[in-house]
């Protein structure tokens, strides 16, 4: 198990957009992926759930990745929250 | 022992059917649903799991037209739309409403999803509601693939079908389960699906409203088309008169059918050629019963909308089909006429659809899908020479012309470098509908093979009225004399410069109007099939003399 904690950069927050980057980008890999925020835990591999955090700028939250690719998974999604989802 | 009610509506196809009510709902909103059995869990499920297929297929359709129109971003929505079908929480929400709470698979797509949206609404953010509204979209598209699955609609023989309102695919599709009548609350004369109801010869009513609140589901009803009326619960009395009165017409029927095969001929000896409207498959053996000469309209925007077609193999073969069953008359092939009314899918809203981005203006700046359409339709012309003609819809400059024949060639030298057949004289024409072409008719005439004039569009455009708003319908008039004089404009330019006119409106198939239109000239008629006989019978008892002088007192112009 990999946990990170992060913060929304990006201005818009995670609206739908930025939502489908992510699910896309973490569907790919095999390990679980779960994000904590103000106590609600979703399937970050669900659409539907992170839209529901409705994380705007600022909003931080913990990553939680399970799974034998865990690390690159991790990565990959880390780099996308850096990048502001290329907004 | 329940009453009898009677209710007034509109008629758009003639005709008596005597059935049992089947009230038709395109997505039940209403989440009272009843719970299944524990052995029916398994194939409720596997409906869910073939509904989110058919669904991923629509919206990834949906999204290749969205790229084509207005780029990436629309698409990416559409592409966010695909991920929530594919969601894995819905999927292990809807499998446990199914398989624990025993809900049938459209409850359970309703549920999930409202869950998701409570928690939305409830974090009560700006970023909400633009979200919610896509999240709906994609649960109505599931939740009305689930209810629209044939095997979990009752049985609709000899059934009188009460809805609000029903798209053209859909009368083709309870057509084929053998429905007997249609009477919907709202939807106009003119609207396609009440073309396709007149052309399968099903008695509809459109504008019948007050019968949701009376009509229960398997009561007895009676649909007369040819008096405008709704009958629910007839009494004994009723029901008798009226099955009299359906033998009266079904030997009228037998009367009319024994015109088929006479020529449409004035008692003066001018003959003049009746052709049939057709945009579906099913209609094709209709077409024979009528003896119609032939397609003079071969609607293709089915091809547009439904959601397992669009190929250009299948469009193709509708197109060697239709020429199969026309042999040895032509049939006239429009191209794609979306906008308006008929686009149900692109996202964009425009403000007046009618006077928007439709017809020949969308396939002029979307090239490929002018080329893809025009691929198909010169491989039927290849493949039955002479017999195949290409129709424009909503042309409005002259210019317009010249890039689509500069199309047409491109795809005829394409097929000659390919070694594939082609018809090297396939005819180009256009569809008088827009008034600027009937008053540069002259100009137009120089430019093309042939002239149809759509006289429903025609008169909307002439007259500023929307066809389908009922608040304004009575000034919708087919029969306003500005219509006529633009016909007349648009025959005597035809004439001039020795190219054919036809009329393929609503308008053809009403006989007063057959007879102002001969009076006028025009000696090709296309409308739907089950119009011809009566147009047919008109013609046969006129003289051209009579037409020529009603015309002149239409027009206006003794």
């Amino acid at each position: 198990m990999k946990c990170v904690t992060i913060t929304v950069k990006n201005q818009a927050g995670i609206h739908t957009r930025p939502a489908a980057l992510l699910v896309q980008t973490v569907s790919k890999f095999r390990c679980e992926f779960h994000i904590n925020m103000y106590g609600y835990k979703i399937n970050g591999k669900s659409i539907l759930g992170v839209m529901t955090l409705a994380a705007e700028q600022g909003a931080e939250m913990e990553l939680e990745f399970d799974g034998v690719d865990e690390n690159e998974a991790a990565e990959a999604v880390v780099a996308l929250f850096e990048a502001g989802f290329n907004e | 022992m329940s009453e009898e009610h009677r209710i007034a509506g509109v008629t758009a196809s003639t005709g008596i059917a005597i059935g049992t009510v089947h009230v038709y709902r395109r997505i039940h909103l209403d989440t009272d649903f009843r719970s299944i059995d524990a052995t029916q869990t398994d194939a409720h499920w596997s409906r869910f799991l073939q509904a989110l297929d058919q669904v991923e297929e629509e919206l990834k359709r949906i999204a290749a037209l969205a790229r084509n129109e207005s780029g990436d971003e629309a698409s990416s929505i559409i592409e966010t739309h695909i991920q929530m079908v594919r969601d894995p929480e819905l999927h292990h929400m809807v499998e446990s409403h199914i398989r624990n709470a025993l809900k049938p698979a459209d409850a359970a797509v309703y549920e999930a999803f409202s869950s998701f949206l409570t928690i939305m609404k409830s974090s009560g953010s700006r970023l909400f509601e633009e979200r919610m509204s896509d999240i709906r979209d994609v649960r109505d598209r599931i939740v009305y693939r689930l209810q629209h699955d044939s095997t979990s609609q009752p049985a609709l023989a000899g059934s009188i079908l009460l809805a609000d309102d029903l798209t053209p695919t859909e009368v083709v599709e309870l057509a084929r389960q053998g429905l007997k009548a249609i009477a919907l609350n709202s939807g106009g004369l003119t609207s396609h699906a009440s073309i396709i109801a007149r052309s399968m010869s099903i008695p509809t009513l459109v504008a019948c409203k007050g019968w949701s609140s009376v009509a229960d589901e398997g009561c007895s009803a009676i649909v007369d088309g040819t008096a405008g009326i709704l009958i629910l619960n007839p009494l004994p009395a009723t029901l008798s008169a009226y099955k009299t009165k359906q033998k009266g017409m079904d030997t009228l029927r037998m009367k009319r059918q024994s015109l088929t095969s006479l020529p449409a001929v004035t008692t003066c000896g001018v003959e003049v050629t009746l052709r049939a409207n057709i945009e579906f498959e099913d209609e094709l053996p209709h077409m024979a019963e009528s003896g119609a000469n032939g397609i003079g309209l071969l609607r293709t925007e089915s091809f547009f909308m439904a959601s397992d077609q669009g190929t250009l193999a299948s469009q193709q073969i509708f197109y060697e089909h239709a020429a199969e069953a026309a042999a040895p008359h032509p049939v006239i092939i429009r191209l794609f006429d979306v906008g308006g009314d008929k686009v149900t899918d692109l996202r964009e809203k425009e403000a007046n659809p009618f006077l928007g981005w439709r017809g020949i203006r969308i396939l002029l700046d979307r090239r490929e899908l002018l080329r893809e359409q025009l691929r198909a339709i010169l491989g039927a012309a290849g493949k039955y020479p002479g017999q195949i003609r290409i129709m424009a819809p909503m042309i409005t400059l002259l210019n317009e012309v010249d890039d689509l024949r500069t199309e047409v060639a491109r795809i005829q030298n394409e097929r000659v470098s390919n070694e594939l057949p082609i018809d090297p004289d396939v005819a180009v024409g256009i569809m008088v509908e827009v008034p600027a072409v009937a008053l540069q008719a002259n100009e137009f005439a120089q430019k093309v093979d042939f002239f149809s004039i759509g006289t429903n569009d025609l008169t909307q455009y002439t007259l500023a009225v929307d066809r389908g708003n009922p608040k304004i319908s009575d000034l919708y008039q087919h029969h306003h004399p500005a219509v006529y004089r633009l016909i007349d404009m648009t025959v005597k330019a035809a004439n001039r410069y020795s190219i054919p006119v036809a009329v393929c409106g609503e308008l053809a198939s009403d006989p007063d109007a057959a007879e102002i239109l001969i009076g006028l000239g025009v000696r090709d008629l296309s409308m739907s099939p089950s119009a011809l006989h009566d147009v047919k019978d008109r013609i046969r008892t006129g003289t051209c003399e009579e037409m020529t002088k009603k015309a002149a007192n239409r027009i206006g112009l003794l």
